[in-house]
C-alpha cells in the first residue's frame, strides 16, 4: 500500500501495476492460461490437418507419385500438392465385374461419401424431430399413460453405445443369401428375407441414427414444452382459433429454437459417426477415412478438414441462431397447472405403440446381446426356434483355458480373459482421467466466464472450450491422431486421454456456466469482502451450492467416454480399450464375444446413470416426463 | 474510524457514464446515505469505494490509504480493504448454519496483535510485534455470540438460512459483517426486501448500531424517507452527477435545484411557475398562478445578474470538462411537474432571467379563512395524524399538509396562504436554487 502523498509513477510502473491487478484475481490468472492452452490444444490439432494435406506420407502413393516423377526428394522437398490435384483431378480405372469403368478419384472418394454423410444428417435431423418431437408433446402436452416409464426408457438409446441399434439392426435381418455371414433371427425364425436396401445402406443408416438422437430431440423440445406458460395457447383458445392453428401458429414457433438446436447438434454428431455406417456398411466421410488413411494419407486429411468446415459451419449456424432476437423467454414462472390434451381412445393406441418401440430400442438389444452370447454358433437360433434348451453353450463365458476348437482361436472365456479385462480397465482408467480433467477445466471456464461476463477473453475461450462439441467426433479423432503421431505419442494414453478432455470440456463448461449464471455474484463478494481466500470460498462456498452440477460436469465426460469409439479408434492399438477391442473380435469373427463386451457396457453404463440419478438426484430426461 | 475520500471518479461503460466524476468527502463516523432514482450510479460508487467495481478513473483514499488510483494503476482488492458490505439480498450463504455463516470470515483472519475482549470485541493493535496468529475457536464463540446478541438471533444459530424469515436473514446478514470488526460499513438497499412495518424497526436499530460501533456508514438507498431519517449527511445522485451533498435537512429546505427539491419530501414540493423581476427592495413581484400578484423576499440578498454569471460559469465548466468518450446518457434539465387538472396548452416562449418557479413545500401552504388565494378542495386523504389536501386553484394543484384529522368535502370552497420563510426560489432557465425567502400573496 502507498500512501495518498506519493508521487505518480511513470507509465512503465502503471501498466505493471495494472497488470497485477489484472492478474490477482483467479479468474483473470485462470482465464488467461486455460485460454493459452485451450487454443493450443484445440487449434494446433486442427492445423496439423491442414498441413497434413499437402506433406508428403512415406509408404502412401503421394511420396510414390512425387518420387517417380522427378528428383523432388532429392530437393529435400517435403510438401506436394499432389494429394489435392490427385483427389479433385485425377480419374481411376477399376474393375466392376468384367468391365473397366474409368471414374474420378474425387466421385469415389469424396463425393459420394460426402453425398451419403449429408444424406444421412439431413435424414437422421428428420427422424429425429419427427420421433422425438412427437413424443415430447405427447409426454408433456397429453394424457398418455405410463409416462415416468416411457419417458426414462426413451432416453435408452442415447445412453448406450452408438452401434447397439446398428449391431441390433444387423442380427435381426441380416441373412446369408442377402448380405452374407451368419442368418439374423428373421430368417431364423420366421423365414423372412429382408431385401438388401433395408438391410443395408442409406436406409438402416438414417433409421438408426434417427433414434439414436431422437432423445436428444425429446429433451430439448421436452424442455420447452414442459415450461411453456399454457397462457400462450390458452389466449389462442380463448380467442377461438382452431386447435391446428394454434398448433402451428403459436406452438411451433415457440419451440423453433429448440427444434433449431437439435439439429445443428444431430448434424455435427451424425455427420462425424462412424461405427453406424460402418456396421451398416454405408460410405460415408467417416468411413471412407478409415478405409483410404493407409495408402492415401493425404488425401484422407482433406476429408478431415472438409468434415472440419462443417463444423466451423455449424458453429457459425449456432451462434447465429442464439443470439437473434427470436429467442423466446418460454419461461414465464406463472404457468400453472396446463391442461393435457385428452387423447381419446388413441391414449390406449399411442401408449401401446409407444411401448412397444421403446422395448424394441431400449430393452431389446440388451436381450438380443444376452442371447447371442449363449448360442454355440453365430446366427444359430435354433433354441428359440426349436426351444430346446440344449442348443445354448456357456462357452463364450466360461472357457478357463486356450483351446483352439470349439471355434474360440485359442480365447479364454470372456469371465477369465485377460485382454478383455485389460481393455477394460483401461477404458476406466481413460474415462476417470478425461473426467477429472475435463470436468475440472470446464468448470473452471464456466466460473470464471460467469465472473467477467463482458469480456471479450472470456467470451473468447468460452468459444473455444466450445469449439470441439460441435466438430465431428471422427475429425477431433483425425486431428489427434496425426498431432499424436507427430509428437510420438500414438498409441499412448496420455494421448486418449488429451482428445478426450478437449472433447468433453464443453459438456461440463455448458453446465457450469449455466448453474455459475444462476447464482448471485453478491454470494461470492460477501466472502470477498471479509477476506476469505479464493480456494476457500471455492471450496466451502461455490463447489457446495452448485454440486449437482459441478457432478454432472464430471460424470457426462465419464459416462460418455466409456462408450466412445470413433474418437479414439484412430488413436490407439486395438486392445488398449474396450471399444476398440470390439473391432477387434468383429474382425476375428468372434461375434458373442462383442456381444458380451456390448452386454458387460450397456449394463455398466445404465448403472451407472441409475446411480447417478439416485445420487444426485438429476436425470438426463428430468423435468420432462412423469406425472 | 476512518475517513473516506473520492476525488473525480468515474465508472462507465462504453459512452454510458454511471458515475460522472464524482468527488466526494466521507467523514469518519459519519453515516452518509448515497440516495437517488434507480439506475443513477449510488449502486455502482458504493461498489467501487468497496471495491467490488473497478472505476475506469479517478482515486480513492480509505484513511488516507490509496485504494485505488487510475494514473498510479493502484488497486487494492476488496478482501484487503478491511470494510463490510451488507447486499440487499443479504447473500447468506445457504449451505452453512447462521452460526457458520458468521464464524466462517473470523476463522479466516490471521493478523498481529489481535485479541478478543471478554465482552466479544476485536481489538487491534497494529504495533504489535507479536507473530500473526488466527482467533481461537473459544474467541470467535465469544465474537459470534456478541455480534449474535446485538441484532438478537441468538434462538437460530443452527439454523439453515432458507429456514429463516426475511427480517431474520436479514439480521443474520448484519452479524456477519459486524463480526469481524470493519471500518468502515456499506449497506446496499438493506431494506428494501422488507415489510413496511419490519423496515422501520430495522431503520431503528441501525442507528443505534452506528452509535455503539462507531464505525463510518455508507448507505444506497432510493427511498428518501430511509435518507433523510437515517443520516448524517445525504449525497443526492442523478445520471451519475451529484446534485447535493449536505445534512438532510438542508437538502429538505434548501435544495440545489428543482430536481433535489422534487425528489426529497413526501409529498412532494409544489411547483409554481411564476415571472417577474427584483424591486429596489431586494423584493421580487411575481406574477403567478394565471391571476396573483406576489411579494418573494429572499432571506439574503439577491443580486440576479451576478448570480446567473455565476451560474453560468458553473454550468460552462462541468460541460466543457474533456471526456474520453461522448457521454451517451446525457444529462438533460430536470423537468419538474407542475400538477394541473387538465394539460394547460402553453405556447413555447423562450425563457428569460425573468422567468422563476416557486417551490412551497405542502406544509407551508396553510388553510385559512382570511387567505388571499381562493381554491376548491380537489381530494383530501386524512391519516388521522394529519391530512393530505389537494387544492384546486384555477387550473392548478397545489397539496397541502394539514396536522389532526380534518374531514373536507370534495368540491368545498376554501382559502389558503403560504406561510413561513422556507419558500425556495429557481431559475426556471437552469433549475438552480437562487434563494429561500418569504413569499406574500396580494388578495
Amino acid at each position: 500500500m502507498s500512501t495518498a502523498t506519493g508521487s505518480r509513477p511513470g507509465g512503465v510502473i502503471r501498466t505493471w501495476n495494472r497488470f497485477r491487478t489484472y492478474i490477482s484475481k483467479p479468474q483473470n490468472a485462470i482465464l488467461l492460461v486455460l485460454g493459452i492452452l485451450l487454443t493450443i490444444s484445440t487449434i494446433y490439432p486442427m492445423a496439423t490437418i491442414v498441413r497434413d494435406t499437402i506433406r508428403l506420407h512415406p509408404g502412401s502413393i503421394d511420396s510414390a507419385a512425387n518420387a517417380a516423377e522427378s528428383q523432388v526428394e532429392a530437393l529435400g522437398q517435403t510438401f506436394t500438392t499432389y494429394n489435392w490435384t490427385n483427389l479433385f483431378t485425377d480419374k481411376i480405372t477399376t474393375r466392376v465385374g468384367r468391365e473397366r469403368v474409368t471414374q474420378s478419384v474425387a466421385s469415389i472418394y469424396l463425393w459420394k461419401p460426402l453425398l451419403n454423410s449429408v444424406l444421412i444428417s439431413i435424414f437422421a435431423c428428420f427422424g429425429a424431430i419427427l420421433y422425438g418431437g412427437t413424443f415430447a408433446y405427447l409426454i408433456t402436452r397429453t394424457n398418455l399413460k405410463f409416462k415416468k416409464y416411457l419417458s426414462s426408457i426413451f432416453i435408452f438409446p442415447y445412453i448406450m453405445p452408438q452401434w447397439t441399434l446398428a449391431v441390433l439392426w444387423q442380427n435381426l435381418f441380416n441373412s446369408n443369401a442377402v448380405t452374407g455371414g451368419s442368418d439374423g433371427l428373421f430368417v431364423s425364425l420366421f423365414n423372412i428375407y429382408m431385401p438388401k436396401w433395408w438391410c443395408t445402406g442409406l436406409f438402416p443408416v438414417s433409421v438408426v441414427l434417427a433414434i439414436h438422437y431422437a432423445p436428444f430431440a425429446y429433451i430439448l423440445i421436452g424442455g420447452i414444452f414442459r415450461n411453456m406458460d399454457a397462457n400462450l395457447e390458452e389466449a389462442a383458445t380463448i380467442l377461438n382459433t382452431p386447435r391446428w392453428k394454434t398448433f402451428l401458429r403459436v406452438t411451433l414457433p415457440l419451440v423453433k429454437p429448440a427444434i433449431l438446436s437439435t439439429i445443428l447438434l444431430v448434424f455435427s454428431s451424425a455427420m462425424g459417426s462412424y461405427p453406424i455406417p460402418h456396421y451398416l456398411k454405408l460410405s460415408t466421410l467417416s468411413t471412407q477415412y478409415v478405409g483410404m488413411s493407409s495408402n492415401r494419407a493425404g488425401q484422407a486429411s482433406i476429408l478431415a478438414v472438409i468434415m472440419m468446415l462443417f463444423g466451423f459451419l455449424i458453429l457459425i449456424v449456432n451462434q447465429r441462431t442464439t443470439s437473434g432476437r427470436k429467442n423466446f423467454t418460454t419461461v414465464t414462472g406463472k404457468s400453472g397447472q396446463s391442461s393435457l390434451v385428452n387423447l381419446g381412445a388413441g391414449k390406449y393406441v399411442l401408449t401401446l405403440v409407444f411401448t412397444v418401440l421403446t422395448l424394441m430400442t431400449g430393452i431389446l438389444p440388451i436381450v438380443m446381446f444376452a442371447i447371442e452370447t449363449f448360442l454355440p454358433n453365430p446366427g444359430d437360433y435354433s433354441f428359440l426356434k426349436y426351444g430346446i434348451a440344449g442348443h445354448t453353450t456357456t462357452k463364450w463365458w466360461l472357457t478357463a483355458e486356450n483351446v483352439t476348437e470349439n471355434g474360440m482361436y485359442g480365447q479364454k472365456g470372456i469371465l477369465f480373459n485377460r485382454d478383455i479385462w485389460n481393455a477394460f480397465a483401461g477404458t476406466f482408467f481413460v474415462a476417470i482421467c478425461c473426467a477429472l480433467l475435463a470436468g475440472t477445466i470446464g468448470t473452471l471456464i464456466g466460473y470464471c466466464v460467469s465472473k467477467n461476463r463482458r469480456s471479450k477473453w472470456a467470451a473468447y475461450v468460452n468459444n473455444m472450450a466450445f469449439l470441439p462439441y460441435l466438430m465431428p467426433s471422427l475429425a477431433v479423432g483425425v486431428a489427434f491422431f496425426i498431432f499424436g503421431s507427430s509428437m510420438g505419442i500414438y498409441n499412448t494414453f496420455l494421448l486418449l486421454i488429451l482428445a478426450g478432455t478437449v472433447k468433453y470440456i464443453p459438456f461440463a463448461s455448458r453446465s457450469a456456466l449455466n448453474s455459475m449464471m444462476q447464482l448471485s455474484g453478491e454470494i461470492e463478494e460477501a466472502a470477498i469482502i471479509q477476506d476469505i481466500p479464493w480456494w476457500k470460498r471455492m471450496t466451502r462456498i461455490i463447489i457446495p451450492i452448485q454440486k449437482t452440477s459441478i457432478i454432472s460436469g464430471y460424470l457426462l465426460p465419464f459416462m460418455t467416454c466409456l462408450r466412445e469409439l470413433t474418437l479414439f479408434m484412430l488413436l490407439c492399438g486395438q486392445g488398449k480399450i474396450i471399444t476398440t477391442m470390439l473391432g477387434y473380435f468383429d474382425e476375428m469373427g468372434l461375434y458373442a464375444f462383442s456381444s458380451g463386451i456390448n452386454l458387460i457396457l450397456i449394463v455398466l453404463i445404465l448403472l451407472f446413470n441409475m446411480l447417478v440419478n439416485k445420487l444426485t438426484g438429476a436425470s438426463i430426461d428430468s423435468g420432462i416426463g412423469g406425472d | 474510524m476512518a475517513r473516506i475520500e473520492l476525488s473525480h471518479v468515474t465508472k462507465r461503460w462504453g459512452g454510458f457514464y454511471a458515475v460522472d466524476d464524482l468527488d466526494l468527502v466521507i467523514e469518519d463516523n459519519a453515516f452518509v446515505t448515497l440516495l437517488g432514482p434507480s439506475g443513477c450510479g449510488k449502486t455502482t460508487t458504493l461498489r467501487m469505494i468497496a471495491g467490488l467495481e473497478t472505476p475506469t478513473s479517478g482515486r480513492i483514499t480509505i484513511d488516507d490509504v490509496v485504494v485505488f488510483d487510475s494514473d498510479a494503476g493502484i488497486n487494492i482488492p476488496a478482501n484487503k480493504r478491511r470494510v463490510g458490505f451488507l447486499f440487499q439480498n443479504y447473500a447468506l450463504w445457504p449451505n452453512m448454519t447462521v452460526y457458520q455463516n458468521i464464524a466462517f470470515g473470523l476463522s479466516n483472519i490471521k493478523e498481529a496483535g489481535l485479541s478478543v475482549t471478554e465482552g466479544g470485541e476485536i481489538v487491534r493493535d497494529p504495533s504489535s510485534q507479536e507473530q500473526p496468529r488466527k482467533l481461537t475457536k473459544e474467541e470467535i464463540d465469544r465474537i459470534v455470540g456478541r455480534v449474535s446478541a446485538i441484532v438478537k438471533i441468538q434462538p437460530f444459530m443452527d439454523r439453515y438460512p432458507g429456514e429463516l424469515s426475511g427480517g431474520q436473514q436479514q439480521r443474520v446478514a448484519i452479524a456477519r459483517t459486524l463480526a469481524p470488526g470493519p471500518r468502515v460499513l456499506f449497506m446496499d438497499e438493506p431494506l428494501s426486501n422488507l415489510d413496511a412495518k419490519l423496515r422501520l424497526e430495522m431503520r431503528s436499530e441501525l442507528q443505534r448500531l452506528h452509535l455503539s460501533t462507531g464505525s463510518t456508514f455508507v448507505y444506497v438507498t432510493h427511498d428518501q424517507m430511509e435518507a433523510m431519517t437515517l443520516a448524517t449527511r445525504i449525497c443526492l445522485i442523478s445520471n451519475g452527477v451529484l446534485q447535493q451533498y449536505d445534512e438532510p435537512l438542508t437538502v429538505y429546505n434548501k435544495p440545489n435545484n428543482t430536481f433535489v427539491a422534487d425528489f426529497v419530501g413526501n409529498p412532494a414540493i409544489n411547483f409554481i411557475n411564476a415571472a417577474g423581476e427584483a424591486g429596489a427592495d431586494g423584493a421580487f413581484r411575481l406574477k403567478l398562478l394565471d391571476r396573483y400578484e406576489a411579494l418573494f423576499r429572499p432571506a439574503k440578498a439577491l443580486n440576479v445578474d451576478e448570480w446567473y454569471q455565476k451560474a453560468e460559469e458553473e454550468i460552462a465548466s462541468f460541460e466543457g470538462k474533456v471526456r474520453p468518450a461522448e457521454k451517451k446518457n446525457k444529462d438533460v434539465p430536470f423537468k419538474y411537474p407542475v400538477a394541473t387538472v387538465n394539460e394547460p396548452e402553453e405556447a413555447e416562449r423562450t425563457l428569460t432571467h425573468s422567468d422563476w418557479v416557486i417551490g412551497v413545500r405542502p406544509e407551508f401552504i396553510a388553510i385559512c379563512e382570511d387567505g388571499p388565494i381562493e381554491g376548491e378542495v380537489f381530494s383530501a386523504m386524512p391519516t388521522g395524524m394529519e391530512t393530505t389536501v389537494r387544492i384546486k386553484v384555477g387550473n392548478y394543484l397545489l397539496t397541502g399538509v394539514v396536522f389532526g384529522g380534518i374531514t373536507y368535502k370534495l368540491g368545498q370552497k376554501i382559502r389558503l396562504n403560504f406561510t413561513g420563510k422556507g419558500i425556495s426560489l429557481f431559475s426556471r432557465l437552469n433549475g438552480r436554487l437562487a434563494g429561500c425567502g418569504e413569499l406574500k400573496v396580494e388578495p
